[in-house]
This record gives C-alpha cells, sequence and structure tokens, in this order.
C-alpha cells in the first residue's frame, strides 16, 4: 500500500520546526565565524528549506543542490540578518529567491534541453507503468506527486501560495509576472489537483 | 508572509484545503548536505586556518561543489571554480557514461523504433550540448554556472539510458521519494 510506504520513506524532519528563539544564539556564534554553530542551524532547517526547494523544483537533485546554495548564500548574507524576523523566515524567503534565481538564469537552450526530461518520462511510464504507479495516481491523499505533475509556473505559485503563505502581490513581484497571472495559475492548479485527486 | 491567505483560497474544495494543510512542513534530504556547504563556506571565508582551507578544497573536488560556488548573481564575494574541478567532474562521469551508453547499445535493439529514434535524436542533442559546455568552459572556467550545466547534463544522459534500460526501471534513487514528491 503506498500510503503506508510513503510514511516510513521519509523523515518529516520535525526537530527544524521547534524552538524558534534557540535559533539566535547559534545566529550570533555563526555570525562571528563559528561554522559548528551554523551547522546547527543547518540541522535544525535543512528539513524545512529541501522541501521547499522539492516542492517548486519536483527534483531530487536540484532540490539538493538549491538547499545547499540556500545555506550558503545564508552564510554569505548573516550579517544582513538584523533579526526582524525569525531566522526561519529570512532562510525561508532567501531559499525560494535561490530557486527562483536558478531558475531564471536557465538559458533557453538549457531550458529546452531539460525539456526532453518531460518527453522521456513520458516514454518512459508508458513503457514501465506499473500497479504501484498507476494506484498511485489513483491515491486521492498523494498530494505531493500530484504536486510534482504540476506545469511549472502553476506549481510555482501553488507551492508559493497555498503551501507557503505567500500572497499573490508577493509572487507576481518576485516572478517578474501580473498578479491576474499568478492568481490564473493558481486557478489552474488547483483545477488540476482536484482532477487529478478526484476531489 | 507565513500566514496563509485564506481568503485567497478559492474556498471551493475544503478537502484540498485539508490535504494542503496536512503535507508535512519539513522533509528530510536523501542524504548529509551539510560536508559540501562546510566545504564551500570554508573556501569562502577567511576566517578558516590554511590547514581547513587544504582540506575543504580536496572536499569540494571530489564532490565537485567548487563549480557551484558563486553560482548566486548577488554582490558577494566569489571564489571561481578551478579548472581541475572541471576535470574531476569529467573523471568520475566517464566511467558511468561509457557503462551507461554500453548498456543503451547492448538493449537498443529491443526497443520499439520510434522509441529508439526519439531516444538517439535526444542523445545526440545532449552530445553536441556537452561539447559546446566543454568549449564554453575552456574558455570561462570559472563560470558556475556553466559547471552546473555540464554535471546536470551529463545527469540527463545517464537518465534517458535508465528510463528506457529495464535494469534502471525501478530508480533507487527517487524511491525514497514516493509520496514525498
Amino acid at each position: 500500500m503506498d500510503a503506508a510506504i510513503d510514511d516510513d520513506s521519509f523523515n518529516t524532519g520535525v526537530a527544524s520546526l521547534a524552538f524558534p528563539r534557540e535559533d539566535d544564539r547559534f545566529v550570533e556564534a555563526a555570525r562571528a565565524g563559528d561554522r559548528r554553530a551554523f551547522e546547527s542551524l543547518y540541522t535544525r532547517h535543512v528539513g524545512r528549506v529541501f522541501a521547499i526547494c522539492l516542492r517548486l523544483t519536483a527534483n531530487v537533485q536540484t532540490a539538493e543542490e538549491l538547499t545547499q546554495e540556500a545555506f550558503v548564500r545564508a552564510w554569505q548574507r548573516l550579517s544582513s540578518f538584523r533579526g526582524d524576523s525569525a531566522f526561519a523566515t529570512w532562510l525561508h524567503r532567501l531559499t525560494v529567491n535561490v530557486v527562483l534565481d536558478q531558475q531564471r538564469a536557465q538559458r533557453p537552450w538549457f531550458r529546452r534541453l531539460l525539456a526532453i526530461d518531460d518527453a522521456i518520462d513520458a516514454v518512459a511510464s508508458e513503457q514501465t507503468r506499473t500497479v504501484s504507479n498507476a494506484e498511485r495516481l489513483a491515491d486521492r491523499h498523494d498530494l505531493e506527486s500530484a504536486i510534482r505533475r504540476l506545469p511549472p509556473a502553476a506549481r510555482t505559485v501553488f507551492v508559493l501560495h497555498d503551501v507557503e503563505g505567500w500572497q499573490h502581490d508577493e509572487i507576481a513581484a518576485r516572478t517578474g509576472t501580473a498578479i491576474g497571472t499568478s492568481k490564473a495559475h493558481l486557478h489552474r492548479a488547483r483545477q488540476l489537483l482536484r482532477e487529478w485527486l478526484s476531489l | 508572509m507565513n500566514e496563509r491567505d485564506m481568503n485567497e483560497r478559492d474556498g471551493a474544495n475544503p478537502e484540498l484545503d485539508a490535504l494542503i494543510d496536512a503535507l508535512p512542513r519539513a522533509i528530510d534530504p536523501p542524504r548529509d548536505l551539510w560536508p559540501t556547504i562546510n566545504a564551500r563556506i570554508a573556501l569562502q571565508g577567511n576566517r578558516a586556518r590554511p590547514w581547513e582551507l587544504a582540506a575543504a578544497a580536496v572536499l569540494a573536488a571530489v564532490t565537485v561543489a567548487a563549480m557551484f560556488v558563486g553560482f548566486s548573481h548577488d554582490a558577494q564575494p566569489r571564489v571561481p571554480a578551478p579548472l581541475w574541478a572541471y576535470e574531476q567532474l569529467d573523471s568520475a562521469y566517464q566511467p558511468l557514461r561509457h557503462a551507461s551508453l554500453e548498456r543503451y547499445r547492448a538493449g537498443a535493439d529491443r526497443l520499439d523504433p520510434e522509441l529508439r529514434k526519439t531516444v538517439e535524436a535526444n542523445l545526440a542533442i545532449i552530445d553536441r550540448a556537452l561539447a559546446e559546455i566543454r568549449t564554453a568552459l575552456a574558455s570561462r572556467p570559472s563560470d558556475a554556472a556553466l559547471g552546473q550545466m555540464l554535471q546536470r547534463t551529463y545527469d540527463q544522459e545517464l537518465a534517458i539510458v535508465d528510463a528506457v534500460t529495464p535494469r534502471q526501471m525501478i530508480a533507487p534513487d527517487q524511491s525514497h521519494y514516493r509520496g514525498a514528491l
């Protein structure tokens, strides 16, 4: 049963959600150059950062790379963190920026190359369709898999708005699109998810 | 910003909203990402001791992390990826590519002709892309974005062969993520 396998197949990183004020002392020490303190921040927050990257990119390897990039950038910019918001809030926004920067930086020809993945995946899925895959698509509760199937722009808006809690004006400003476009992508994403999940 | 704006959800499907609310807020990565991060920040900082820098440089070479330094387009100080980092990347991938393409050639006759045509057209595109990236790297060895493209292009080539080769259909690395994504 997929649901049972899913429950056991990944750790939801609960530790990274606890005790936000404890971040303060690690942040102070890391600002002074203490990499062990920064490692503590990594341990506490890597699950949230990876989840953001994974849902936005729908690709494990890319999410790993961008998680690393986000923490490196956080280290570089710790001096600019003034503590006006929680460290976690600052880190999550920085992570989204890292992902969006990466998506924007991809050259057009490289995007075409990436599109090959979709074609190959489609062919391969036809060839390798298994009972478990078919069951997974029919699983009303497999929202994560359904998010991965969304078109990239719709996925980005859905994750930022419905999962991460961004407002449409923030999404529009950060992605360089109109607010109406953001709303349209969200509407489309939710429509597809309802359809795929039979909701 | 972190509070969900429920008013802007369409409200037409509380069941979907409930599933969204039930998503795990955190997902642990399948491997420890810290060693690469540690290597990269050690290479950037001026606070590390020389032996730490040397150790970090070795680790960065092994993980090919150095080529991602300077990936962000900000005003932070950058450390260009050394040419040897790309050479390490090439050395690491060549045996994998060789084995992968051998496996493909061994099984290509059993593929549907149309699928085989598609696969080989895509492999040819990738081959040209690899040549272009290598040419670009020869003149801009510190371009981190090019390094990233090189690695991803290698990965794509491997992924394409994996997709049509029975041995790889289980995709073991991704199996941890059933349900996560």
